[in-house]
């Protein structure tokens, strides 16, 4: 399975932030603590829905959260 | 392995368990060699219609079973396990693929049929073509939740 291009700051946003763990991460935004580990590793492309409560939970715009693989490529 | 993979391989095991057990039980009881073609059509369209509600059960019984199993190895706590969005995608992804198969499957007994074989070759590859079916289900959920999707 290809990669996501779709890249994000998750991990590091998380340990910024109390070292937050992935379950209070999941039961934060409603799914389970498999769909964060799966987002976190780039397997995944959450909806906007979800990009959107993610970035809300860490108090950030979503750009901030989630870039485009080809935005470092400018 | 993850609470999702598990329940996968756990509701294929028993999907074939039970169908073996159910396929025993029917040859045992019901079948009678020498059969003409209305009964072998008889036989085997009570077989099928009768296999659809016992799995649908089967799968029912497999989900409270797991989800008590799951209790007692937590210490008697029952978290609720959250459906997802991954989790419909993959369930999506898993039935389509499994789904294009059975229908390739029915394909080739209608061409067993068409070729002159008997009935009996017809419902027996849809039966096989049935287990494949549920087989490629569960590696793909397997697949997905581990390469993601």
């Amino acid at each position: 399975m290809a990669k996501s291009k779709v890249k994000n700051e998750i991990r590091m946003l998380r340990f910024m932030n109390d070292e937050m763990t992935q379950q209070a991460l999941a039961e934060a935004v409603g799914v389970s603590r498999q769909t964060i580990v799966a987002i976190e590793k780039g397997n995944y492309s959450p909806s906007l829905e979800l990009a959107f409560k993610l970035a809300r939970v860490f108090d950030k715009q979503l750009d901030e959260v989630f870039s485009y693989e080809e935005d470092s490529k400018k | 392995m993850s609470y999702q993979e598990k329940k996968a391989l756990l509701n294929f095991g028993i999907y074939v368990i039970a169908l073996l057990l159910y396929g025993n039980y029917v040859h045992d009881h019901y079948w009678v060699d020498g059969m003409n073609t209305d009964e072998l059509l008889l036989f085997w369209s009570k077989v099928l219609l009768i296999m659809i509600p016992v799995q649908i059960v089967i799968h029912i019984v497999v989900h409270i079973i797991f989800g008590i199993l799951r209790g007692m190895a937590n210490g008697g706590k029952i978290k609720d396990e959250v459906e997802d969005e991954f989790d419909k995608i993959i369930e999506l992804k898993s039935s389509r693929n499994s789904m294009t198969f059975f229908a390739f499957s029915f394909i080739g007994a209608l061409s067993w049929l068409a070729s002159g074989h008997t009935v009996s070759h017809f419902f027996v590859t849809i039966i096989i073509g049935g287990v494949a079916a549920e087989i490629i289900d569960a590696i793909s959920r397997i697949y997905y939740y581990r390469k993601g999707v």
